[in-house]
């Protein structure tokens, strides 16, 4: 199916490594294609396959790592 | 079991990652993390040392098994 992009929302960002943690983890999650993360704008811009998986997962993995994320509302 | 790991992290948010990574696994207590020296030790009864490690090399931080 056609890949999706969401831009999320993330909270308890402090550092640039803690970019670096959400985009591995992030990464690693079957069916996420790409995971690009702004600090400044504290945003994470996911690219998935949705037939693997959904916001969702996303965002329940997100909070995995110690963050929070959001759809922008 | 008790183990420690060596986990390259720089800041409070690294720590509460590699906190939140451990707590969600199962049979894993009394985790101890030392920003400072860089440092990670938990109880876990169900998973080993190298699953373990497996998991805390997902935030992409450079690590390894001290004990």
């Amino acid at each position: 199916a056609e890949n999706n992009t969401i831009v999320l929302n993330i909270g308890g960002m402090t550092c640039s490594s803690c970019v670096g943690i959400i985009e591995n983890y992030v990464s690693n999650v079957d069916g996420v294609i790409e995971c690009r993360v702004n600090l400044a704008m504290e945003t994470a811009r996911v690219v998935y396959d949705p037939d693997l998986t959904g916001v969702r997962d996303i965002i329940r993995n997100i909070e995995d790592v110690g963050f929070t994320a959001q759809i922008p509302s | 079991m008790t183990y420690s790991f060596f986990v390259d992290m720089t800041c409070g948010g690294c720590s509460k990652a590699v906190n939140a990574i451990l707590s969600k696994i199962d049979g894993v207590s009394n985790i101890q993390i030392d920003l400072e020296n860089k440092k990670v030790s938990c109880e876990s009864s169900k998973m080993g040392a190298d699953e373990l490690l497996k998991n805390i090399q997902k935030t992409g931080k450079k690590c390894s098994i001290i004990a």
